[in-house]
């Protein structure tokens, strides 16, 4: 299969995350090595071994949003409503006019609103029926960030919230590039959310799934180092502004990045168990460059999933070390996870942004905590700051434990 | 090249009929499905009545060498339908190990299995079933759909509540269409535990007693559970394995209304764009459509705007354009209730008798078109128009008709 149908740019990006608002501090950030993950107040230290989370501080969504009608919003909803007027400010999509409203908007999250959930039961339980208040319930429902996005942005194209794994937001993304170059829209908004909440943060030490979890190990988001031993969990929303090629011309629109592939598989597995499988990253990292229309050797830098989770990590290694096998084994790989923390759906799109700031810069963001590989892990794994050199093209990869996989390569474009 | 996708496979759990044969059956007769509500006690809810799936035994859907697995009831009503939408495409199962086959479903997440994986922790027993944990996010379903019948293409859920079976629907049509499958499995799924049904109550959108679409005294919506599956493919691809074809997805039109998280627009505009953009996409007229399966949940603002709608997009012509609601005899299952609807969409076409909306007893002068009111009604139905407003104001129109043999 070859590329068919339209082109598809990068025009804006708005992030809301642990490591920075907005597109420039979260670069920053990233490139200083300035790691979001903190310990979380909250947390009774008693209770648990894990105390770090890559939680959002100092954002405000009254700074980006008309203040009238935020009360009972979810964390999700803020999130959305920040990182999408920021996409569209961006971007210099006109307010007035009809810029808003012929602009679609798709989400991709995995855990939902967890947190108001479990509110909403807690005061069942307690309180009965009549203490549930309407409004708040109404905002948890999954496609709720997404509708706010569309009411409080007056959005009127299409809009749609979707999940699939940890890609979800990738998938969103793939979402918004499948339905531009099939020419059904223009513009779309497209990304990711989650949220951190206490809940998940037990739920997740429960499973064993953080890193510090277990006795007399050093509580860290170590990617690809020998050392590693489990996740922190982050959060944030990030949200792409996508464009028909012609039409971000046309408007004299700045252009960030091309996307040029993508893939999304499955593999079937055996559920409940934590085993994400090589066959099926591979299976959408070929897909990816196949739609691309070039080969794993046009790849300048690998923006990886590996979020310290020690098999994830090791299956993503060597499944790129087969795509490297016989071409470049020097191109080089980084885990912003080492200081965003796994933020689910909003992983993919803060991955994507990452690999536009890469190439506009011609600077890899380095894996902090990564001091010795695993071995059997070769990579060329960038842990220092400052390495420069000539990014082209990224590849992003994100999987999960049901074996979802999806991968989006994109290219720099220098046009505005 | 466009592929064009057509339906191969039907299965349907509603509650007014645990198959395909015995849902259009009923839905033919007016027979309704709405009952008062088993599963938990509402004695301490203003409202007691919803649709549920009486009697529901997964074992009668599974063959003996294959029995159910131990899942909860959202999944195993999906993998019932799956199967037997399968089987009514006349697919085995070995078929289909495929890359090129793929899932999309909508549903608003596994509520019944939510509810009780957060009744634990809230009761401090999470703990010993920390396995339930990995199922409790929102793509669940479709990874258990893929999983057992070993799809490994594209996979996702669409979560826009009350349109996400169109969503899902939509999604498959277009990864069909630009080639990247070859068949897909979608749909949608949903069963309403007791905190969703708690905070519908307080909403005060549900009826009391029937659901009445387009009655000038309805009284709001019915919650119900469900699921259809449709099984879709390329038409080349389903020519070749020689394949009943019911009909074919000759596009979609999708919108947000950008207003209000449960009032549409007051003119309709989010609906009138959505269908607009379905007929467009089909490249259709007006007067091309036969049927419209409506929206049609029994709220007064939701039956009155949709039927504005359908008059501004198709001006004279709405008055001879039959519109019925399934949601009469079913009520509303949410994420599945689109899906129900392209399959009561298709089964028309097949068999060229029009469902009818029950319990429509007094007319509205908002709402003034022809409903097929009580009794279904026989007539040659080419092209179906089916209409999804979701919560939030997502809406999605698709248009079904009739192969050219």
């Amino acid at each position: 299969m070859v590329r068919t149908g339209k082109r598809v740019v990068i025009t804006g990006l708005g992030i809301v995350s642990a490591n920075g608002i907005g597109i420039d501090p979260f670069w920053k950030s990233l490139k200083e090595g300035k790691s979001g993950i903190k310990k979380v107040g909250s947390l009774n230290a008693r209770q648990f071994n894990a105390q770090l989370a890559g939680e959002v501080a100092d954002f405000h969504l009254d700074q980006f949003i008309e203040s009238k009608g935020l009360r009972n919003l979810s964390k999700s909803s803020c999130f959305v409503l920040g990182a999408a007027r920021m996409a569209l400010d961006d971007a210099r999509v006109d307010r007035n006019e009809n810029g808003c409203r012929e602009t679609g908007l798709v989400i991709g999250t995995y855990w939902g609103s967890l947190h108001n959930m479990c509110q909403i039961d807690q005061t069942l339980i307690t309180e009965g029926v009549n203490g549930i208040l309407p409004s708040f319930f109404l905002n948890v429902l999954f496609n709720i960030p997404a509708s706010q996005g569309s009411i409080k942005l007056k959005m009127t194209s299409l809009n749609t919230t979707l999940s699939s794994g940890f890609p979800s937001g990738l998938n969103a993304i793939g979402y918004g590039y499948d339905m531009i170059r099939r020419g059904r829209v223009d513009r779309c908004l497209a990304g990711g959310v989650e949220e951190f909440c206490i809940e998940l943060h037990q739920w997740m030490s429960i499973l064993e799934m953080l890193s510090g979890t277990r006795n007399g190990v050093r509580e860290f988001c170590a990617p690809f180092d020998v050392d590693r031993n489990g996740i922190i969990l982050g959060e944030g929303g990030a949200i792409l502004m996508l464009e028909e090629y012609e039409a971000a011309r046309k408007r004299g629109a700045r252009i960030y990045a091309e996307i040029i592939g993508y893939g999304s598989v499955f593999e079937t597995c055996v559920m409940d168990r934590f085993l994400p499988k090589k066959k099926g990253v591979k299976r959408a990292i070929e897909t990816a460059l196949v739609d691309a229309g070039i080969g794993f050797e046009g790849i300048d830098y690998v923006c990886a999933h590996a979020n310290s989770e020690v098999t994830t990590d090791k299956v993503e290694a060597e499944a790129l070390q087969d795509f490297m096998a016989t071409g470049r084994r020097d191109i080089p790989v980084s885990s912003i996870k080492s200081m965003t923390g796994e933020c689910f759906g909003a992983s993919g799109p803060l991955q994507i942004a990452t690999g536009v700031m890469a190439m506009k810069e011609d600077l890899i963001p380095p894996t902090v905590n990564f001091t010795a590989a695993d071995p059997g892990i070769s990579l060329n794994i960038v842990s220092d700051l400052n390495v420069t050199q000539k990014v082209e093209s990224v590849l992003v990869n994100s999987f999960d434990n049901n074996n979802y996989s999806s991968v989006i390569i994109q290219n720099y474009s220098d046009e505005s | 090249m466009l592929r064009k996708v057509v339906c191969s496979g039907l299965g349907i759990i509603a509650p007014n009929g645990k198959s395909k044969e015995e849902f259009w059956e009923n839905a033919k007769k007016g027979e309704s499905g709405i009952d008062k509500i088993t599963l938990y006690d509402t004695s301490h809810y203003p409202i007691q009545i919803g649709g549920e799936i009486k009697n529901f035994a997964p074992e009668h859907y599974f063959p003996a060498d294959h029995p159910a697995p131990d899942l909860g009831r959202v999944a195993l009503l999906s993998l019932a339908a799956t199967r037997m939408a399968l089987e009514d495409a006349g697919l085995e199962e070995t078929d289909l190990a495929l890359e090129r086959a793929g899932v999309t479903i909508g549903n608003n997440g596994d509520m019944p299995l939510a509810w009780e994986i957060r009744q634990k922790w809230i009761h401090g027993e999470l703990q010993d079933r920390a396995d339930l944990i990995w199922r409790y996010p929102l793509n669940s379903i479709s990874a258990i759909i893929a999983n057992n019948f070993s799809l490994s293409g594209p996979n996702a859920v669409f979560a826009t509540s009350c349109a996400a079976g169109n969503h899902a629907i939509a999604n498959a049509y277009d990864l069909l269409q630009s080639g990247t499958c070859d068949i897909m499995i979608t749909g949608g799924v949903e069963s309403i535990p007791e905190d969703l049904f708690a905070c519908f109550c307080q909403l005060r959108i549900l009826a009391d007693k029937v659901c009445q679409p387009f009655d000038k005294n309805r009284k709001g919506l019915v919650l119900s559970e469900g699921t259809g599956i449709l099984i879709l493919e390329t038409l080349e691809h389903a020519r070749q394995r020689g394949a009943n074809i019911y009909g074919e997805i000759l596009g979609y039109g999708m919108s947000s209304d950008a207003y209000h998280l449960t009032f549409p627009h007051p003119s309709g505009e989010g609906a009138v764009e959505a269908m607009r953009g379905a007929l467009k996409h089909a490249g259709i007229s007006v007067h091309d459509v036969d049927y419209i399966s409506a929206h049609g949940t029994g709220t007064q603002p939701n039956d009155k705007i949709e039927t504005l709608a359908i008059k501004k997009v198709f001006g004279r012509q709405a008055y001879n354009l039959p519109t019925s609601s399934v949601k009469s005899m079913i009520g509303h299952s949410l994420g599945a209730s689109a899906a129900i609807e392209a399959c009561v969409s298709l089964l028309t076409i097949q068999d060229k008798i029009i469902s009818p909306t029950i319990n429509y007893e007094t007319s509205d002068p908002e709402c003034d078109l022809d409903y097929v009111p009580n009794k279904c009604r026989k007539q040659d139905v080419k092209t179906v128009l089916s209409n999804s407003f979701g919560f939030g104001g997502n809406n999605v129109s698709i248009v079904f008709c009739e192969t050219e043999q």
